[in-house]
Protein backbone atom coordinates (compact mmCIF):
# COMPACT_ATOMS: atom_id res chain seq x y z
CA UNK A 1 0.00 0.00 0.00
CA UNK A 2 1.38 3.33 -0.85
CA UNK A 3 0.30 7.16 -0.29
CA UNK A 4 -0.85 8.61 -3.59
CA UNK A 5 -1.35 12.59 -4.18
CA UNK A 6 -3.85 12.94 -7.34
CA UNK A 7 -3.72 16.75 -8.62
CA UNK A 8 -6.28 17.13 -10.86
CA UNK A 9 -8.96 20.36 -11.96
CA UNK A 10 -11.47 17.69 -13.21
CA UNK A 11 -13.11 16.51 -9.91
CA UNK A 12 -14.94 13.91 -11.78
CA UNK A 13 -11.91 12.25 -13.09
CA UNK A 14 -9.76 12.47 -9.80
CA UNK A 15 -12.65 10.82 -7.56
CA UNK A 16 -12.66 8.06 -10.29
CA UNK A 17 -8.99 7.66 -10.42
CA UNK A 18 -9.17 7.55 -6.67
CA UNK A 19 -11.81 5.03 -6.58
CA UNK A 20 -10.09 2.62 -8.70
CA UNK A 21 -6.76 3.42 -6.81
CA UNK A 22 -8.14 2.72 -3.21
CA UNK A 23 -9.92 -0.16 -4.71
CA UNK A 24 -6.15 -1.55 -5.60
CA UNK A 25 -5.32 -0.99 -2.02
CA UNK A 26 -3.44 2.28 -1.97
CA UNK A 27 -4.10 5.43 0.22
CA UNK A 28 -4.64 8.60 -2.18
CA UNK A 29 -5.70 12.39 -1.14
CA UNK A 30 -7.27 14.84 -3.57
CA UNK A 31 -5.96 18.44 -4.58
CA UNK A 32 -7.64 20.40 -7.15
CA UNK A 33 -4.61 22.78 -7.87
CA UNK A 34 -0.76 22.81 -7.77
CA UNK A 35 -1.11 25.49 -5.20
CA UNK A 36 -3.49 23.01 -3.05
CA UNK A 37 -1.09 20.08 -4.27
CA UNK A 38 1.91 21.63 -3.09
CA UNK A 39 -0.04 22.14 0.64
CA UNK A 40 -0.50 18.56 0.89
CA UNK A 41 3.06 17.17 -0.22
CA UNK A 42 4.12 19.16 2.41
CA UNK A 43 1.38 18.37 5.12
CA UNK A 44 2.68 14.78 4.85
CA UNK A 45 5.04 13.29 1.71
CA UNK A 46 3.11 11.02 -0.66
CA UNK A 47 4.81 7.89 -2.37
CA UNK A 48 3.89 9.01 -5.46
CA UNK A 49 2.35 12.09 -7.58
CA UNK A 50 -0.21 11.62 -9.98
CA UNK A 51 -0.13 15.22 -11.59
CA UNK A 52 -1.89 16.70 -14.27
CA UNK A 53 -0.51 19.26 -16.60
CA UNK A 54 -2.81 22.25 -17.04
CA UNK A 55 -4.50 23.68 -13.86
CA UNK A 56 -5.73 26.89 -12.35
CA UNK A 57 -3.73 29.06 -10.36
CA UNK A 58 -0.36 26.62 -10.39
CA UNK A 59 0.01 23.81 -13.37
CA UNK A 60 1.86 20.63 -12.84
CA UNK A 61 5.11 21.32 -14.47
CA UNK A 62 5.24 24.32 -12.40
CA UNK A 63 3.95 22.48 -9.04
CA UNK A 64 6.61 19.35 -9.76
CA UNK A 65 9.64 22.57 -10.40
CA UNK A 66 8.72 24.03 -7.21
CA UNK A 67 8.76 20.56 -5.55
CA UNK A 68 11.99 20.23 -6.89
CA UNK A 69 13.50 23.93 -6.04
CA UNK A 70 12.40 22.92 -2.44
CA UNK A 71 15.28 20.47 -1.87
CA UNK A 72 13.90 19.34 1.60
CA UNK A 73 12.90 15.43 0.25
CA UNK A 74 10.43 16.34 -1.63
CA UNK A 75 12.37 16.60 -4.68
CA UNK A 76 12.87 12.46 -4.86
CA UNK A 77 9.05 11.90 -5.09
CA UNK A 78 8.54 10.42 -8.31
CA UNK A 79 5.58 12.05 -10.52
CA UNK A 80 3.15 10.76 -12.97
CA UNK A 81 2.07 13.43 -15.71
CA UNK A 82 -1.43 12.88 -16.85
CA UNK A 83 -3.09 14.68 -19.45
CA UNK A 84 -4.30 15.15 -23.08
CA UNK A 85 -2.44 17.96 -23.90
CA UNK A 86 -0.72 17.69 -27.32
CA UNK A 87 3.58 17.11 -26.29
CA UNK A 88 3.57 15.47 -23.42
CA UNK A 89 6.50 13.83 -23.77
CA UNK A 90 7.99 16.94 -24.08
CA UNK A 91 6.47 18.71 -21.24
CA UNK A 92 7.81 15.03 -19.46
CA UNK A 93 11.17 15.32 -20.48
CA UNK A 94 10.85 19.24 -19.24
CA UNK A 95 9.74 18.18 -16.24
CA UNK A 96 12.64 15.13 -16.14
CA UNK A 97 9.98 12.58 -15.39
CA UNK A 98 10.13 9.14 -16.94
CA UNK A 99 6.06 8.20 -16.12
CA UNK A 100 3.22 9.96 -18.32
CA UNK A 101 0.34 8.76 -19.65
CA UNK A 102 -1.78 10.82 -22.23
CA UNK A 103 -5.69 10.91 -22.12
CA UNK A 104 -7.51 8.76 -22.83
CA UNK A 105 -6.04 6.14 -20.85
CA UNK A 106 -7.69 3.24 -19.10
CA UNK A 107 -7.72 1.69 -15.87
CA UNK A 108 -5.29 -1.25 -16.67
CA UNK A 109 -2.54 1.49 -17.99
CA UNK A 110 -2.69 3.54 -15.07
CA UNK A 111 -2.56 0.74 -12.63
CA UNK A 112 0.53 -0.59 -14.36
CA UNK A 113 2.24 2.87 -14.49
CA UNK A 114 1.28 3.24 -10.75
CA UNK A 115 3.25 0.27 -9.97
CA UNK A 116 6.40 0.24 -12.29
CA UNK A 117 6.41 4.39 -10.93
CA UNK A 118 5.85 3.00 -7.29
CA UNK A 119 8.69 0.16 -7.97
CA UNK A 120 11.61 2.25 -9.86
CA UNK A 121 10.77 5.50 -7.85
CA UNK A 122 12.89 7.51 -10.33
CA UNK A 123 13.02 11.28 -9.05
CA UNK A 124 12.25 14.18 -11.48
CA UNK A 125 15.07 15.00 -13.12
CA UNK A 126 14.43 18.77 -14.80
CA UNK A 127 16.78 19.67 -17.66
CA UNK A 128 18.65 23.18 -16.52
CA UNK A 129 17.30 26.50 -17.24
CA UNK A 130 18.92 27.11 -20.80
CA UNK A 131 20.93 30.90 -20.95
CA UNK A 132 21.96 32.19 -23.91
CA UNK A 133 25.59 34.20 -22.55
CA UNK A 134 26.47 37.06 -24.94
CA UNK A 135 30.43 37.19 -25.09
CA UNK B 1 -19.13 38.73 -46.19
CA UNK B 2 -16.91 41.49 -46.67
CA UNK B 3 -15.68 41.70 -49.73
CA UNK B 4 -12.07 40.54 -50.12
CA UNK B 5 -9.12 42.65 -51.59
CA UNK B 6 -7.77 41.81 -55.00
CA UNK B 7 -5.96 38.64 -54.94
CA UNK B 8 -2.12 38.72 -54.91
CA UNK B 9 -2.22 36.84 -58.38
CA UNK B 10 -4.60 39.01 -59.85
CA UNK B 11 -3.19 42.27 -59.13
CA UNK B 12 0.07 40.55 -60.24
CA UNK B 13 -1.75 39.82 -63.53
CA UNK B 14 -2.56 42.70 -64.19
CA UNK B 15 -0.03 44.76 -63.73
CA UNK B 16 2.19 42.73 -66.07
CA UNK B 17 -0.46 43.62 -68.57
CA UNK B 18 -0.25 47.06 -67.60
CA UNK B 19 3.61 46.74 -68.08
CA UNK B 20 3.52 44.79 -70.97
CA UNK B 21 1.20 47.40 -72.73
CA UNK B 22 3.34 50.15 -71.28
CA UNK B 23 6.34 48.56 -72.72
CA UNK B 24 4.86 48.00 -76.16
CA UNK B 25 3.83 51.69 -76.28
CA UNK B 26 7.26 52.80 -75.47
CA UNK B 27 8.69 50.37 -78.03
CA UNK B 28 6.40 51.37 -80.52
CA UNK B 29 6.78 55.21 -79.87
CA UNK B 30 10.57 54.80 -80.55
CA UNK B 31 10.40 52.95 -83.35
CA UNK B 32 7.69 55.82 -85.17
CA UNK B 33 10.36 58.28 -84.31
CA UNK B 34 12.65 56.80 -85.53
CA UNK B 35 11.41 56.08 -88.89
CA UNK B 36 9.62 59.51 -88.56
CA UNK B 37 13.62 60.90 -87.67
CA UNK B 38 15.26 58.48 -90.26
CA UNK B 39 12.79 59.32 -93.28
CA UNK B 40 12.94 63.27 -92.59
CA UNK B 41 17.05 63.01 -93.22
CA UNK B 42 16.93 61.15 -96.33
CA UNK B 43 14.17 63.50 -97.55
CA UNK B 44 16.54 66.40 -96.76
CA UNK B 45 19.34 64.98 -97.80
CA UNK B 46 18.20 63.95 -101.11
CA UNK B 47 16.84 67.67 -101.67
CA UNK B 48 20.58 69.06 -100.21
CA UNK B 49 21.71 67.00 -103.43
CA UNK B 50 19.29 67.65 -106.06
CA UNK B 51 19.71 71.27 -104.82
CA UNK B 52 23.54 71.07 -105.09
CA UNK B 53 23.69 69.21 -108.16
CA UNK B 54 21.65 71.44 -110.27
CA UNK B 55 23.40 74.29 -108.51
CA UNK B 56 26.29 72.68 -110.09
CA UNK B 57 25.07 72.15 -113.37
CA UNK B 58 23.42 76.01 -113.21
CA UNK B 59 26.95 77.24 -112.90
CA UNK B 60 28.52 74.79 -115.13
CA UNK B 61 25.95 75.26 -117.79
CA UNK B 62 26.30 79.55 -117.78
CA UNK B 63 29.97 78.86 -117.08
CA UNK B 64 29.97 77.00 -121.12
CA UNK B 65 27.35 79.85 -122.36
CA UNK B 66 29.87 82.51 -121.45
CA UNK B 67 32.61 80.50 -123.18
CA UNK B 68 30.98 80.14 -125.93
CA UNK B 69 30.20 83.62 -125.93
CA UNK B 70 33.63 84.62 -125.24
CA UNK B 71 35.39 82.37 -127.21
CA UNK B 72 32.68 83.48 -130.38
CA UNK B 73 34.04 86.95 -129.36
CA UNK B 74 37.62 85.82 -129.68
CA UNK B 75 36.69 83.92 -132.57
CA UNK B 76 35.25 86.91 -134.47
CA UNK B 77 38.03 89.43 -133.23
CA UNK B 78 40.78 86.80 -135.51
CA UNK B 79 38.13 87.10 -138.26
CA UNK B 80 38.14 90.67 -138.28
CA UNK B 81 42.19 91.15 -137.92
CA UNK B 82 43.15 87.83 -140.49
CA UNK B 83 43.13 88.40 -144.05
CA UNK B 84 43.47 84.87 -144.94
CA UNK B 85 40.64 83.74 -147.01
CA UNK B 86 41.44 80.20 -145.72
CA UNK B 87 41.95 81.18 -142.10
CA UNK B 88 38.89 82.97 -142.05
CA UNK B 89 36.61 80.26 -143.30
CA UNK B 90 38.33 77.75 -140.88
CA UNK B 91 37.50 80.49 -138.35
CA UNK B 92 33.68 80.62 -139.80
CA UNK B 93 33.18 76.51 -139.31
CA UNK B 94 34.30 76.78 -135.50
CA UNK B 95 31.68 79.63 -134.77
CA UNK B 96 29.24 76.99 -136.28
CA UNK B 97 30.13 74.11 -134.07
CA UNK B 98 30.13 76.87 -131.32
CA UNK B 99 26.41 77.88 -131.97
CA UNK B 100 25.40 74.07 -132.07
CA UNK B 101 27.33 73.45 -128.68
CA UNK B 102 25.59 77.03 -127.15
CA UNK B 103 22.09 75.87 -128.51
CA UNK B 104 22.65 72.61 -126.86
CA UNK B 105 23.48 74.59 -123.53
CA UNK B 106 20.41 76.98 -123.44
CA UNK B 107 17.82 73.68 -123.94
CA UNK B 108 19.87 71.94 -120.78
CA UNK B 109 19.59 74.99 -118.61
CA UNK B 110 15.74 76.05 -119.75
CA UNK B 111 14.60 73.44 -117.56
CA UNK B 112 16.87 74.18 -114.35
CA UNK B 113 15.41 78.36 -114.31
CA UNK B 114 12.55 77.66 -111.96
CA UNK B 115 12.13 80.57 -109.97
CA UNK B 116 10.38 83.93 -111.14
CA UNK B 117 12.90 86.08 -110.78
CA UNK B 118 15.92 82.51 -111.91
CA UNK B 119 13.53 82.86 -115.31
CA UNK B 120 13.27 86.66 -115.65
CA UNK B 121 17.43 86.52 -115.88
CA UNK B 122 18.00 83.90 -117.81
CA UNK B 123 15.85 85.24 -120.52
CA UNK B 124 17.39 88.73 -119.88
CA UNK B 125 20.78 86.66 -121.23
CA UNK B 126 19.39 84.75 -124.11
CA UNK B 127 17.99 88.20 -125.43
CA UNK B 128 21.23 89.87 -125.09
CA UNK B 129 23.21 86.99 -126.59
CA UNK B 130 20.26 86.57 -129.38
CA UNK B 131 21.50 90.73 -130.11
CA UNK B 132 24.93 89.63 -130.08
CA UNK B 133 24.51 86.63 -132.24
CA UNK B 134 22.20 88.99 -134.63
CA UNK B 135 25.03 91.35 -134.99
CA UNK B 136 27.39 88.66 -135.45
CA UNK B 137 26.31 87.90 -138.63
CA UNK B 138 27.06 91.69 -140.23
CA UNK B 139 30.06 91.50 -138.44
CA UNK B 140 31.08 88.60 -140.43
CA UNK B 141 30.06 89.89 -143.56
CA UNK B 142 31.91 93.26 -143.17
CA UNK B 143 35.16 91.33 -141.91
CA UNK B 144 34.91 89.26 -145.18
CA UNK B 145 34.74 92.44 -147.12
CA UNK B 146 38.06 94.08 -145.46
CA UNK B 147 35.75 96.98 -143.57
CA UNK B 148 37.54 96.00 -139.86
CA UNK B 149 36.45 99.47 -138.63
CA UNK B 150 32.89 99.42 -139.11
CA UNK B 151 33.24 95.47 -138.11
CA UNK B 152 34.32 96.75 -134.45
CA UNK B 153 32.16 99.85 -134.37
CA UNK B 154 29.05 97.14 -135.25
CA UNK B 155 30.69 94.24 -132.34
CA UNK B 156 31.49 97.36 -129.97
CA UNK B 157 29.25 96.77 -126.74
CA UNK B 158 27.85 93.60 -128.00
CA UNK B 159 29.27 91.21 -125.68
CA UNK B 160 29.28 93.21 -122.59
CA UNK B 161 25.43 93.17 -122.10
CA UNK B 162 26.10 89.38 -122.50
CA UNK B 163 28.63 89.32 -119.78
CA UNK B 164 26.18 91.76 -117.37
CA UNK B 165 23.36 89.14 -117.77
CA UNK B 166 25.51 86.11 -117.15
CA UNK B 167 26.90 87.81 -113.77
CA UNK B 168 23.32 88.44 -112.73
CA UNK B 169 22.19 84.65 -113.80
CA UNK B 170 25.19 83.54 -111.97
CA UNK B 171 24.65 85.79 -108.71
CA UNK B 172 20.51 84.55 -108.52
CA UNK B 173 21.57 81.42 -108.92
CA UNK B 174 23.79 81.18 -106.33
CA UNK B 175 20.97 83.57 -104.04
CA UNK B 176 18.60 81.00 -104.47
CA UNK B 177 21.05 77.98 -103.77
CA UNK B 178 22.29 79.52 -100.82
CA UNK B 179 18.23 80.23 -99.83
CA UNK B 180 17.51 76.37 -100.70
CA UNK B 181 20.38 75.37 -98.29
CA UNK B 182 19.21 77.26 -95.34
CA UNK B 183 15.98 76.39 -95.67
CA UNK B 184 17.12 72.31 -95.61
CA UNK B 185 19.40 72.95 -93.08
CA UNK B 186 16.11 74.45 -90.54
CA UNK B 187 14.52 71.25 -91.88
CA UNK B 188 17.53 68.93 -90.73
CA UNK B 189 16.86 71.55 -87.52
CA UNK B 190 13.61 70.80 -86.87
CA UNK B 191 14.08 66.78 -87.61
CA UNK B 192 16.45 66.56 -85.00
CA UNK B 193 14.36 68.73 -82.26
CA UNK B 194 11.75 66.59 -83.49
CA UNK B 195 13.88 63.28 -82.78
CA UNK B 196 15.12 64.13 -79.27
CA UNK B 197 11.61 65.73 -78.30
CA UNK B 198 10.15 61.94 -79.01
CA UNK B 199 13.50 60.48 -77.18
CA UNK B 200 12.90 62.66 -74.18
CA UNK B 201 9.15 62.27 -74.56
CA UNK B 202 9.33 57.89 -74.92
CA UNK B 203 12.15 58.11 -72.23
CA UNK B 204 10.36 59.82 -69.78
CA UNK B 205 7.11 57.96 -70.79
CA UNK B 206 9.07 55.00 -69.71
CA UNK B 207 10.61 56.12 -66.68
CA UNK B 208 6.69 56.98 -65.70
CA UNK B 209 5.44 53.34 -66.74
CA UNK B 210 8.56 51.65 -64.77
CA UNK B 211 7.63 54.36 -61.70
CA UNK B 212 4.16 53.02 -61.65
CA UNK B 213 4.90 49.28 -62.14
CA UNK B 214 7.72 49.22 -59.74
CA UNK B 215 5.28 50.34 -56.96
CA UNK B 216 2.36 48.55 -58.07
CA UNK B 217 4.50 45.52 -57.73
CA UNK B 218 5.99 46.38 -54.16
CA UNK B 219 2.39 46.95 -52.96
CA UNK B 220 1.58 43.04 -54.39
CA UNK B 221 4.91 41.97 -52.95
CA UNK B 222 3.79 43.46 -49.73
CA UNK B 223 0.39 42.31 -49.96
CA UNK B 224 1.62 38.74 -50.25
CA UNK B 225 3.67 38.82 -47.84
CA UNK B 226 1.17 40.40 -45.39
CA UNK B 227 -0.96 37.31 -46.84
CA UNK B 228 1.61 34.87 -46.28
CA UNK B 229 2.20 36.24 -42.18
CA UNK B 230 -1.66 35.99 -42.10
CA UNK B 231 -1.72 32.88 -43.39
CA UNK B 232 0.86 31.30 -40.82
CA UNK B 233 -0.63 33.08 -38.26
CA UNK B 234 -3.90 31.38 -39.19
CA UNK B 235 -2.33 28.24 -39.36
CA UNK B 236 -0.46 28.67 -35.75
CA UNK B 237 -3.97 29.14 -34.64
CA UNK B 238 -5.29 25.88 -36.15
CA UNK B 239 -2.68 23.86 -34.92
CA UNK B 240 -3.04 25.19 -31.35
CA UNK B 241 -6.89 24.80 -31.58
CA UNK B 242 -6.10 21.24 -33.27
CA UNK B 243 -4.26 20.58 -29.83
CA UNK B 244 -7.05 22.76 -27.55
CA UNK B 245 -9.26 20.57 -28.82
CA UNK B 246 -7.98 17.39 -28.28
CA UNK B 247 -7.26 17.73 -24.89
CA UNK B 248 -10.63 19.10 -24.56
CA UNK B 249 -12.10 16.18 -25.71
CA UNK B 250 -9.56 13.64 -24.39
CA UNK B 251 -10.77 14.98 -20.59
CA UNK B 252 -14.31 13.98 -20.68
CA UNK B 253 -13.18 10.96 -22.50
CA UNK B 254 -10.99 9.67 -20.26
CA UNK B 255 -13.47 10.63 -17.26
CA UNK B 256 -15.67 8.40 -19.14
CA UNK B 257 -13.80 5.67 -20.07
CA UNK B 258 -12.61 4.93 -16.54
CA UNK B 259 -16.30 5.68 -15.54
CA UNK B 260 -17.43 2.32 -17.89
CA UNK B 261 -14.27 0.44 -16.90
CA UNK B 262 -15.57 1.08 -12.89
CA UNK B 263 -19.16 0.17 -13.18
CA UNK B 264 -17.86 -3.00 -14.79
CA UNK B 265 -15.20 -4.04 -12.65
CA UNK B 266 -17.98 -3.81 -9.53
CA UNK B 267 -16.14 -1.16 -7.81
CA UNK B 268 -17.76 0.46 -5.01
CA UNK B 269 -19.98 4.18 -5.42
CA UNK B 270 -21.31 3.24 -9.02
CA UNK B 271 -23.71 5.96 -8.70
CA UNK B 272 -21.15 8.50 -8.55
CA UNK B 273 -19.48 6.88 -11.65
CA UNK B 274 -22.85 6.92 -13.32
CA UNK B 275 -22.74 10.81 -12.73
CA UNK B 276 -19.29 11.62 -13.79
CA UNK B 277 -20.02 9.91 -16.96
CA UNK B 278 -23.19 11.68 -17.57
CA UNK B 279 -21.37 15.47 -17.09
CA UNK B 280 -18.39 13.83 -19.03
CA UNK B 281 -21.09 13.53 -22.15
CA UNK B 282 -22.56 16.39 -20.97
CA UNK B 283 -19.38 18.74 -21.34
CA UNK B 284 -18.92 17.23 -24.44
CA UNK B 285 -22.30 17.94 -25.87
CA UNK B 286 -21.91 21.15 -24.92
CA UNK B 287 -17.74 21.55 -26.67
CA UNK B 288 -19.62 20.05 -29.63
CA UNK B 289 -22.52 22.42 -29.91
CA UNK B 290 -20.85 25.49 -29.39
CA UNK B 291 -18.13 24.60 -32.27
CA UNK B 292 -21.38 23.39 -34.05
CA UNK B 293 -22.23 27.50 -33.51
CA UNK B 294 -19.03 28.64 -34.45
CA UNK B 295 -18.93 27.01 -37.84
CA UNK B 296 -22.20 27.67 -38.55
CA UNK B 297 -22.71 31.77 -37.81
CA UNK B 298 -21.31 32.85 -41.56
CA UNK B 299 -23.79 30.40 -43.22
CA UNK B 300 -26.62 31.82 -40.94
CA UNK B 301 -29.53 32.71 -43.23
CA UNK B 302 -32.21 34.80 -42.74
CA UNK B 303 -32.77 38.96 -43.07
CA UNK B 304 -29.61 40.99 -41.57
CA UNK B 305 -31.93 43.03 -39.58
CA UNK B 306 -32.21 42.89 -35.77
CA UNK B 307 -34.38 45.35 -33.61
CA UNK B 308 -32.17 45.55 -30.47
CA UNK B 309 -35.29 45.72 -27.93
CA UNK B 310 -36.92 43.20 -29.85
CA UNK B 311 -33.76 41.30 -29.20
CA UNK B 312 -33.11 41.51 -25.64
CA UNK B 313 -36.79 40.39 -25.44
CA UNK B 314 -35.47 37.29 -26.56
CA UNK B 315 -33.57 37.13 -23.43
CA UNK B 316 -33.79 39.30 -20.60
CA UNK B 317 -36.27 37.12 -18.67
CA UNK B 318 -34.26 33.90 -18.83
CA UNK B 319 -30.89 35.68 -17.79
CA UNK B 320 -32.84 38.03 -15.47
CA UNK B 321 -33.46 34.70 -13.33
CA UNK B 322 -29.80 33.23 -13.88
CA UNK B 323 -28.45 36.61 -12.67
CA UNK B 324 -31.65 36.35 -9.77
CA UNK B 325 -30.44 32.61 -9.18
CA UNK B 326 -26.98 34.22 -7.76
CA UNK B 327 -28.24 36.84 -5.85
CA UNK B 328 -27.27 39.79 -8.50
CA UNK B 329 -28.54 42.99 -10.29
CA UNK B 330 -29.33 42.94 -14.33
CA UNK B 331 -29.63 46.97 -15.56
CA UNK B 332 -31.40 46.73 -19.16
CA UNK B 333 -31.20 49.95 -21.09
CA UNK B 334 -31.10 49.77 -24.62
CA UNK B 335 -32.19 52.31 -26.74
CA UNK B 336 -34.80 51.22 -30.03
CA UNK B 337 -32.53 50.85 -33.23
CA UNK B 338 -32.47 48.62 -36.26
CA UNK B 339 -28.80 47.02 -36.69
CA UNK B 340 -27.27 45.78 -40.21
CA UNK B 341 -27.39 41.67 -38.23
CA UNK B 342 -29.11 38.99 -37.82
CA UNK B 343 -31.45 39.13 -35.03
CA UNK B 344 -30.22 35.07 -33.76
CA UNK B 345 -26.85 36.02 -34.02
CA UNK B 346 -27.15 39.17 -32.20
CA UNK B 347 -29.06 37.08 -28.95
CA UNK B 348 -26.35 34.46 -28.94
CA UNK B 349 -23.58 37.50 -28.81
CA UNK B 350 -25.71 39.46 -25.91
CA UNK B 351 -26.49 35.89 -23.80
CA UNK B 352 -22.98 34.63 -24.33
CA UNK B 353 -21.71 37.93 -22.62
CA UNK B 354 -24.91 37.69 -20.13
CA UNK B 355 -24.08 34.07 -19.16
CA UNK B 356 -20.56 35.13 -18.92
CA UNK B 357 -20.88 37.71 -16.68
CA UNK B 358 -22.95 35.30 -14.27
CA UNK B 359 -20.51 32.26 -14.45
CA UNK B 360 -17.23 34.60 -13.57
CA UNK B 361 -18.37 36.21 -11.02
CA UNK B 362 -16.55 37.35 -7.54
CA UNK B 363 -17.82 34.74 -5.03
CA UNK B 364 -17.94 38.10 -2.37
CA UNK B 365 -19.48 40.58 -4.31
CA UNK B 366 -22.57 40.52 -5.94
CA UNK B 367 -23.18 40.35 -9.22
CA UNK B 368 -24.12 43.64 -10.80
CA UNK B 369 -24.70 43.15 -14.65
CA UNK B 370 -25.46 46.20 -17.20
CA UNK B 371 -26.80 45.90 -20.90
CA UNK B 372 -26.97 49.12 -22.31
CA UNK B 373 -27.53 50.00 -25.58
CA UNK B 374 -26.50 53.57 -27.47
CA UNK B 375 -27.19 54.85 -30.97
CA UNK B 376 -23.42 56.68 -31.67
CA UNK B 377 -24.16 58.23 -35.28
CA UNK B 378 -24.09 55.84 -38.10
CA UNK B 379 -23.70 52.96 -35.75
CA UNK B 380 -24.71 51.73 -32.10
CA UNK B 381 -23.14 50.57 -29.26
CA UNK B 382 -23.96 47.92 -26.68
CA UNK B 383 -21.88 48.04 -23.72
CA UNK B 384 -22.29 44.83 -21.23
CA UNK B 385 -20.33 45.78 -17.91
CA UNK B 386 -20.08 43.31 -14.71
CA UNK B 387 -18.20 43.92 -11.70
CA UNK B 388 -16.96 40.16 -11.74
CA UNK B 389 -13.62 38.58 -11.76
CA UNK B 390 -11.99 40.82 -14.61
CA UNK B 391 -9.17 39.44 -17.47
CA UNK B 392 -5.44 39.74 -17.28
CA UNK B 393 -4.05 41.73 -19.72
CA UNK B 394 -3.04 38.20 -21.31
CA UNK B 395 -5.76 37.09 -21.00
CA UNK B 396 -8.11 39.91 -22.36
CA UNK B 397 -5.26 39.85 -25.35
CA UNK B 398 -5.82 36.10 -25.95
CA UNK B 399 -9.87 36.17 -25.09
CA UNK B 400 -10.80 35.56 -29.16
CA UNK B 401 -9.01 32.71 -29.37
CA UNK B 402 -11.12 29.76 -29.78
CA UNK B 403 -10.74 27.44 -27.16
CA UNK B 404 -9.00 29.32 -24.84
CA UNK B 405 -9.90 29.72 -20.98
CA UNK B 406 -7.95 31.87 -19.02
CA UNK B 407 -6.15 30.23 -15.59
CA UNK B 408 -8.88 31.12 -13.11
CA UNK B 409 -11.80 31.08 -15.88
CA UNK B 410 -10.52 26.96 -15.73
CA UNK B 411 -11.45 26.56 -12.25
CA UNK B 412 -15.83 27.25 -13.85
CA UNK B 413 -17.14 24.65 -16.19
CA UNK B 414 -17.26 26.37 -19.99
CA UNK B 415 -16.46 25.64 -23.80
CA UNK B 416 -13.89 28.51 -24.32
CA UNK B 417 -15.64 29.15 -27.35
CA UNK B 418 -17.95 31.94 -26.14
CA UNK B 419 -16.42 34.78 -26.72
CA UNK B 420 -14.95 33.27 -30.17
CA UNK B 421 -18.26 32.97 -31.02
CA UNK B 422 -19.10 36.59 -29.93
CA UNK B 423 -15.78 38.17 -32.13
CA UNK B 424 -17.13 35.76 -35.15
CA UNK B 425 -20.60 37.06 -34.99
CA UNK B 426 -19.63 40.46 -34.67
CA UNK B 427 -16.99 40.50 -37.28
CA UNK B 428 -19.46 38.96 -39.64
CA UNK B 429 -21.84 41.88 -39.21
CA UNK B 430 -19.27 44.44 -40.06
CA UNK B 431 -18.89 45.84 -36.76
CA UNK B 432 -16.26 45.79 -33.70
CA UNK B 433 -15.61 44.85 -30.34
CA UNK B 434 -13.58 45.31 -27.39
CA UNK B 435 -12.85 44.32 -24.15
CA UNK B 436 -12.04 46.34 -21.52
CA UNK B 437 -10.80 44.43 -17.96
CA UNK B 438 -8.83 44.13 -14.55
CA UNK B 439 -8.81 41.27 -12.58
CA UNK B 440 -11.34 41.42 -9.22
CA UNK B 441 -12.52 44.68 -11.12
CA UNK B 442 -15.11 43.83 -13.46
CA UNK B 443 -15.07 43.45 -17.59
CA UNK B 444 -16.86 45.72 -19.80
CA UNK B 445 -17.02 44.14 -23.37
CA UNK B 446 -17.73 47.10 -26.09
CA UNK B 447 -19.18 46.18 -29.13
CA UNK B 448 -20.45 48.96 -31.97
CA UNK B 449 -22.48 47.55 -35.04
CA UNK B 450 -23.54 49.26 -38.38
CA UNK B 451 -26.95 50.69 -38.39
CA UNK B 452 -29.01 50.06 -41.43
Amino acid sequence: MASLLIVDDDPDLAELVENALVHEGHDCRLAQDGREGLALVEARWPDLVLLDVEMPILDGPDMAQAMFLRNCGTENIPVVLISGIIGLPAIAARVGTPYFLAKPYSLSALSRLVTRALAERIPPHPAPPHFEVQL
Amino acid sequence: MKSCDPCPTALLGKHTAILRGGFAMIVLAFLLSNVVAIAEMHSAAARERRLIDRAFSSVDLISRITRDVDQQRLLIDAHIFTSAPEIRKKIEGTLGSLDADYAKAIRAYDPLAKSENERAAWQDLRRAIATAMARIDKVLALSRTDQDAEAIVALEGQFGMVDQAAARLNQITRDNSHRCLAMMRDRQRDATILLAGITLGGTALAMMVALWVSRALRRAREKIHRDAALLEERNRELNAFAGRLAHDIRGPLTTIGLSAATLNKDVPQDDKALASMQRAAARMETLIEDLLTLSRIDAQGGEAVADTTEVVGLFEDELRRSVIAVNGKLRVDVEPAELACRAGLLRQVLWHLGQNAVAYRRPDVALELAIVGRERGRTYQFLISDNGSGMTPEEVRRAWEPLYRGERARAVPGSGIGLTIVKRVVDSCGGTVSIESAPDRGTTVVIELPRT
